[in-house]
């Protein structure tokens, strides 16, 4: 290697030389990331400062990018459902349903009543699970240490009862083509019960902690307001959205399983919506996920858990199915296309995180590097659900 | 349902999807140089951009895009069909600013480009890389016919459907 080469490789790589120099030249290029706490994971962010604020945001993906969808060609249709309790870690559930429930739109397959059941009041206490991990990391994100030891304390919990159902405690693989593996047991019925009250006297006391103080107040209010015409243009969904003032469910817009016999609402912020309303509107979706947990659980049918018509070997049909269910931190969509061979055609999965975090680089211009983790955090991001 | 504004799109074909099968309730297949005012339709509607998908066919790349509203829930998919050996279609990134990364992701797994596009650089795989990894081994591609449902009410596929129908007794 040339000595001038040496340094070339010493000043930067391709993601910082491809940022063009910018209007001033007084201006740093810093690397958030991939290793900084604040980035989740392994997010990096190529930033252009200028003194504390952001002239530019780049973000680089790809560091745990797994090839998810390749995968989904070289395994069978079975073969392929323990990938998705590994795409997002923290709401494996979802990406579970989703994939099922295209495969069982593209081959016809009917789900049991009693799974349809199981499946919203378990993939409604794993988004509970997912949202307490956002709130302790978001809030260690902004300085505070104590509420993420709040949070797990109570997530134990939650997965101590998940456990007893599905067997693992994160990455889920539960549901299958025409319903769930294994049956709830008395056991999880009462203790998710009790485990809901339980939560009713702890969300007013994350509050009294938490959401009324005011410096987190400081540091989230007027921070990162996405409009309606931002969100739009990069295709936000979830809590991103609804804290703009959209209440745009899946659950609601495009009802699957058994969610329109439930009542719940869908918290939403007000129009520009900030930081805090993404917060708020996360803090109240844990009490609706509860009300529909508990409403489930006061009507679970009796009968089997896989349909009786279930397929023993699944055989797919040729053609193609988009199936979208709502998660955690927004709409997770699976595209399905398969050539009737015994592996699916092609798998493309939709990661809400991923339109979510594309419109950072134009919310994050103009702000101080400080608020900038704020807004990360605000946007609940799962890196290995956007590398996939 | 209120489908109206994909009735009247300039396209190559439409066709009205069964939801409950496919997840869609319109299709439309459009040429590459269609491709841009069908967008910008999509966005005058009130839709946003779900998602850009590429599926590899033996008569080219199948390009879908995912269209989906909030006031008047409801998927339109438009696809284009570009061939092997010289993948361009026209980005989208103009209007749906999101596409932006869902183009550079379809770059990086097929080799799509598409043009216009205000920085086509990898965004999940290495830089230097080299290779496509999603693009299929040609005696592995599937014919499009009967894979997707663009072709769904065309002559041939009547036509094939009509045999089928007659052997199946």
């Amino acid at each position: 290697m040339r000595p001038e080469e040496a340094f070339r490789t010493l000043s930067g790589d391709f993601y910082t030389r491809s940022l063009q120099p910018g209007p001033t030249e007084d201006t740093l290029i810093l690397n958030m990331g991939p290793q900084h706490p604040s980035t989740h994971g392994v997010l990096r962010i190529v930033l252009e400062l200028d003194g504390e604020y952001i002239v530019r945001a780049e973000p680089v993906l790809g560091y745990i990018h797994r090839m998810h969808e390749k995968m989904g060609e070289v395994k069978t249709f079975a073969q392929y459902l323990p990938n998705m309790g590994r795409v997002d870690y923290l709401h494996a559930l979802a990406w579970n349903w989703a994939y099922v429930g295209a495969v069982e739109k593209l081959c016809g397959i009917e789900v049991s009543e009693r799974a349809e059941y199981i499946r919203v009041i378990t993939a409604e206490m794993n988004r509970i699970s997912s949202h307490f991990v956002w709130w302790g990391a978001y809030l260690l994100d902004l300085g505070a240490f104590t509420p993420i030891m709040y949070a797990f304390d109570d997530r134990e919990w939650l997965l101590d009862l998940l456990q007893i159902v599905t067997g693992s405690r994160l990455t889920y693989c539960y549901f299958r083509f025409g319903g769930v593996s294994d049956d709830v047991t008395p056991e999880f019925v009462e203790g998710t019960f009790r485990w809901c009250e339980r939560m009713r006297s702890r969300l007013p006391m994350y509050k009294a902690l938490v959401t009324d103080n005011i410096i987190l107040r400081k540091r989230c209010e007027e921070i990162g307001p996405i409009d309606l015409d931002m969100a739009r243009r990069y295709g936000a969904t979830g809590p991103v959205l609804r804290g703009s003032g959209v209440a745009y469910d899946v659950r609601r817009a495009e009802p699957y399983s058994v969610y329109d016999r439930f009542h719940f609402e869908i918290p939403v912020g007000k129009a520009g919506g900030d930081a805090m309303d993404r917060y708020l509107v996360r803090m109240a979706e844990m009490e609706q996920s509860l009300n529909i947990i508990e409403q489930a659980l006061r009507r679970l049918p009796p009968g089997p858990v896989m349909h009786e018509k279930a397929p023993k070997r699944l055989k797919a049909p040729k053609g193609e199915a988009y199936f979208a269910v709502e998660g955690a931190r927004g709409k997770i969509g699976v595209h399905l296309v398969s050539d009737g061979g015994k592996n699916p055609y092609r798998v493309k999965l939709r990661a809400p995180g991923f339109s979510n975090l594309s419109l950072f680089s134009e919310l994050a211009k103009g702000v101080l590097l400080a608020d900038a983790v704020s807004i990360l955090g605000s946007l609940d991001l799962v890196i290995p659900e956007i590398d996939r | 349902m209120h489908f109206d504004w994909v009735d009247r799109l300039d396209a190559e074909r439409k066709t009205d999807t069964d939801y409950g099968k496919t997840g869609s309730y319109r299709e439309v297949f459009l040429r590459t140089d269609q491709l841009e005012a069908a967008a910008q339709s999509a966005w005058d509607e009130g839709y946003f951009l779900e998602d850009v998908s590429v599926v590899d066919v033996q008569e080219g790349f199948l390009v879908v895009y995912h269209f989906d509203s909030w006031e008047r829930p409801g998927r339109v998919t438009f696809k284009v069909l570009v061939p092997h050996d010289n993948p361009r279609v026209p980005t989208i990134s103009g209007i749906h600013s999101g596409a932006a990364w869902h183009e550079r992701e379809s770059f990086d797994f097929f080799g799509v480009i598409f043009e216009g596009h205000p920085d086509l650089k990898p965004l999940l795989l290495p830089e230097d890389l080299g290779f496509h990894p999603l693009v299929k081994k040609p005696e592995d591609r599937a014919p499009l016919q009967g894979l997707a449902a663009v072709a769904g009410d065309s002559k041939e596929a009547k036509e094939a459907k009509e045999a089928e129908a007659v052997k199946a007794p």
